[in-house]
């Protein structure tokens, strides 16, 4: 299983296009991936569930990916949050 | 003449024409007796959803540029999430509701969830899910959709318009817009700024209003209906003068339509690259 944190600095929070984007990418990964925001949790490629936690400018998630290629997901997702939010 | 106020998004001038866009309901029925045969109906109408969005999308990238054509790719990942899908398949495999019915619920269902949270830009996204709801709905029970087309430029007064009505309206004749709802985050409010097309929200319209000449005023944030002959010299002179200003200004700028008829002005004035 890999995990990590990640702070989002984006004004923005996450917002509806990238989060899009993102559930669209991880589609072909085979692992399990969910976000945490203090104490909810969703499956990342759910993408209304996603829009609905609400994560704003500042909060801080955790990422969890588990499967056998958890480790290009999770490195993927990293980027990708990264480079949008 | 009426005069009625509202929020205006844009400081410009619009005179013309106004045409209602009234919603066309058509009749819902809720239970249906084949549950497979719902699901199909939900399926195909859900690939032409799709497939109009691509259209909506294509039209408003060249239209609008990228960032606000976004609106439809959102709008289609929306229609596949797994959710909302499953909401969908579940009410009508286990309640025996019709696809129209099961869409509609569905999107009420995800249009208040997002209604609720205490983010803005959230909020908006409300109106994102009722559209695309609307759509399948639309497709679903034939209703129809588009206004019919008009040979003179138009001002749209309508109780609130959605993202995608605002792509299929014809655009070289669209002079500006006023609806009843509407907030200044709403995807209207952003697009009216992105053509530079005076618009107003949160103005108390009436049906009334359909065919009759019009002032929009984003200055003050009014419209006057049937304006009185000096009120309509004073401001087609400012809305004149506002146009050579912003031409002035970004000669080649996207959105800046009204251009076309002053065409023969500014070749004359930039030579013949304008």
């Amino acid at each position: 299983m890999k995990k990590f944190t990640y702070t989002i600095t984006d004004p923005s929070g996450i917002h509806a296009r990238p989060a899009g984007v993102l559930v669209k990418a991880i589609k072909p990964f085979a692992s399990t991936c969910t976000i945490t925001k203090g104490e909810k949790t969703v499956d990342l490629r759910k993408l209304m569930q996603l829009m609905g936690m609400g994560i704003k400018c500042g909060d801080t998630v955790e990422i969890k990916v588990e499967g056998t290629d958890e480790a290009e997901a999770a490195a993927y997702i990293e980027n990708f949050l990264k480079e949008n939010f | 003449m009426i005069t009625a106020t509202g929020k205006s998004i844009l400081k410009g001038i619009a005179i013309g024409k106004i045409r209602f866009l009234a919603k066309k309901q058509a009749e819902i029925k809720e239970t249906a007796s084949d549950p497979a045969a719902e699901l199909k109906r939900f399926e195909d109408a859900k690939a032409l959803a799709t497939e109009q969005l691509q259209g909506l999308y294509d039209k408003a990238v060249v239209e609008a540029g990228e960032e606000h054509a976004a609106i439809f790719e959102i709008h289609m990942m929306m229609l596949d999430d797994d959710d909302y899908n499953e909401s969908i398949t579940d009410l009508i495999n286990s309640e025996g509701k019709t696809a129209e019915f099961a869409v509609k619920t569905t999107g009420e269902n995800f249009a208040e969830m997002f209604a609720s949270m205490d983010d803005e830009y959230m909020k908006a996204r409300s109106a994102d899910v009722k559209d695309i709801s609307g759509r399948v709905v639309n497709i679903l029970t034939g209703a129809d959709t588009g206004p019919a087309d008009s040979d003179e430029p138009f001002i749209i007064v309508a109780e609130d318009l959605a993202p995608s009505e605002t792509v299929q309206l014809d655009k070289s004749k669209l002079l500006g817009f006023v609806t009843r709802l509407g907030s200044t985050n709403s995807h209207t409010a952003i697009l009216a700024r992105n053509m530079n097309i005076p618009a107003l929200i949160g103005t108390e319209i009436s049906e009334d209003w359909d065919g009759k000449m019009a002032i929009i005023d984003g200055y003050k944030g009014c419209i006057y209906i049937e304006p009185e002959e000096d009120l309509l010299k004073t401001l087609d002179e400012k809305r004149v003068y506002d146009l050579e200003q912003r031409a002035m200004r970004h000669p080649r700028r996207r959105g800046n339509q009204r251009l076309r008829q002053h065409r023969q002005c500014f070749r004359h004035r930039h030579g013949a690259g304008q």
